[in-house]
């Protein structure tokens, strides 16, 4: 995989993630745009590239928020390793694996960050944060799925994605 | 690098990641955030302005609380004159309001305390509710600080430099109730109330029985009343209005109220922070 690529990849999604922020939520349900390029790397690149790519994005993710660092970088590389799992079994191009996978990517999100938000109180004290909204953003982060990863997969060449046989 | 290597490598990142998003102390891992929101000024910037302009001019205006529907023309019309009429009596009115005006003279403007700062971008979790400023020079940027918008108050900063709003879920701001009668601000016989974030641009009080808040309405003000402010300009300003009030289904004893402020803090492009 470029890494160069990737990194510019990440520079606008993360970029655009949080310039939108207020302005695309409906009814309190926002994207995760970044979780989308996840499942671009998990699905395209190799094992290893898909697993550091997407670490390092959650990682990225982390310092733009009030999480604290590692949240994002955890639930992403648990992402990868589940959307590597299915690399052999979907069509990679087709709408319904993007939808699927952007609900069930989305969802395994919403649960890592709801069981870091009750342990975490307890730990470093403070108050918990809502959960409810993470599964309402992984619903439409997957209606957002097609058009995105239909889009980035039509770039997929510039990133020269080797997987291993 | 061979794939038993790299299976070592992954698995002591990921030990790592859960290791420092679970034990150790926010005030150490913070000190990393609050630098990157600045290098993504060339993409948020200008994306966050394009959505700013197309909302603007292509979105729904909320209704204010309190209002269901959007006013017909002979209402704003009836509306205009009785002001008319009003305006004319407040002139008469000024020569008493001279000693309202002397007072805040000694305060000043809102301007003089706070200066201008841009809004890069918001925060990247879905359902956090922060902001990330750019660098300015001649402002105070220590933890527990506040931020304000001409609305009222925003929130505060936290460690790493971003601003916590007052929406965050789990945020916490002491407030009194009140409303403007006549222009005069009138406190109501409620107690001072805990208002939490709970997300999505609102906050709510859940501690106040039905009783409480007797003489409370939809369209009520709460203002600052928060002695963890220890600035004498932030208290009383404006928090946001109540939207709605019912009881609470698990507790029919106890109020839940609702309150928005008077404007999206997540839109935010300029927020005002206090001067050094």
């Amino acid at each position: 995989m470029r890494w160069l690529t990737y990194f510019i990849l990440a520079y606008v999604a993360l970029g655009v993630q949080v310039a939108l922020k207020g302005f695309m939520d409906i009814r309190g349900a926002e994207p995760n745009l970044v979780l989308l390029v996840v499942i671009f790397l998990a699905v395209n690149a190799g094992r290893e590239p898909a697993l550091l790519g997407a670490f390092m994005l959650g990682l990225m993710q982390d310092l733009l928020t009030l999480n604290p660092l590692g949240t994002w970088a955890v639930a992403y590389g648990l992402v990868a390793m589940f959307v590597l799992s299915t690399q052999e079994v979907v069509y990679r191009e087709h709408p319904l694996t993007h939808f699927s996978l952007g609900l069930s990517s989305g969802i395994l999100c919403a649960v890592v960050l709801m069981i870091h938000g009750w342990i975490y109180p307890l730990i470093h004290g403070g108050g918990r944060s809502g959960a409810v909204g993470l599964f309402a953003s992984a619903i439409y982060t997957a209606i957002l799925a097609p058009i995105i990863l239909g889009v980035l997969q039509r770039m997929k060449k510039v990133f020269v994605f080797r997987r291993r046989t | 690098m061979s794939q038993l290597r790299f299976n070592h490598v992954f698995l002591g990142l990921m030990g790592l990641g859960v290791v420092t998003s679970y034990f150790i102390p926010p005030w150490i891992t913070r000190r990393a955030e609050g630098k990157a929101d600045v290098l993504l000024v060339p993409v948020s910037k200008p994306v966050r302005a394009i959505a700013s302009g197309l909302i603007d001019k292509y979105g729904s205006k909320p209704l204010p609380p309190g209002q269901t529907r959007e006013r017909t023309h002979s209402e704003v019309f009836t509306e205009n004159e009785q002001l008319r009429q009003e305006v004319a009596w407040l002139t008469r009115q000024l020569e008493e309001l001279k000693l309202v005006e002397a007072e805040q003279k000694r305060l000043g403007s809102l301007l003089n305390y706070f200066k201008l700062v841009d809004v890069i971008g918001g925060d990247a979790t879905p359902g956090r509710e922060s902001l990330a400023l750019l660098p300015a020079t001649g402002v105070v940027t220590s933890v527990d600080a506040p931020v304000m918008c001409p609305e009222g108050l925003v929130g505060r900063f936290v460690e790493g430099g971003r601003v916590r709003l007052i929406t965050d879920p789990g945020s916490l701001v002491i407030g009194e109730f009140g409303r403007f009668e006549n222009g005069k601000w009138t406190p109501l016989s409620v107690p001072r109330a805990s208002v939490r974030g709970i997300g999505n641009n609102q906050m709510k009080v859940d501690h106040l029985t039905m009783k409480e808040i007797g003489p409370l309405k939809v369209g009520d003000f709460v203002v600052v009343d928060d002695p963890s402010f220890r600035d004498r300009i932030i208290q009383a300003r404006p928090l946001g209005q109540v939207e709605s009030i019912k009881p609470q289904p698990s507790k029919p004893l106890f109020a839940e109220i609702r309150i928005q402020p008077r404007t999206d803090l997540k839109k935010l492009t300029k927020v005002l922070v206090m001067k050094k």
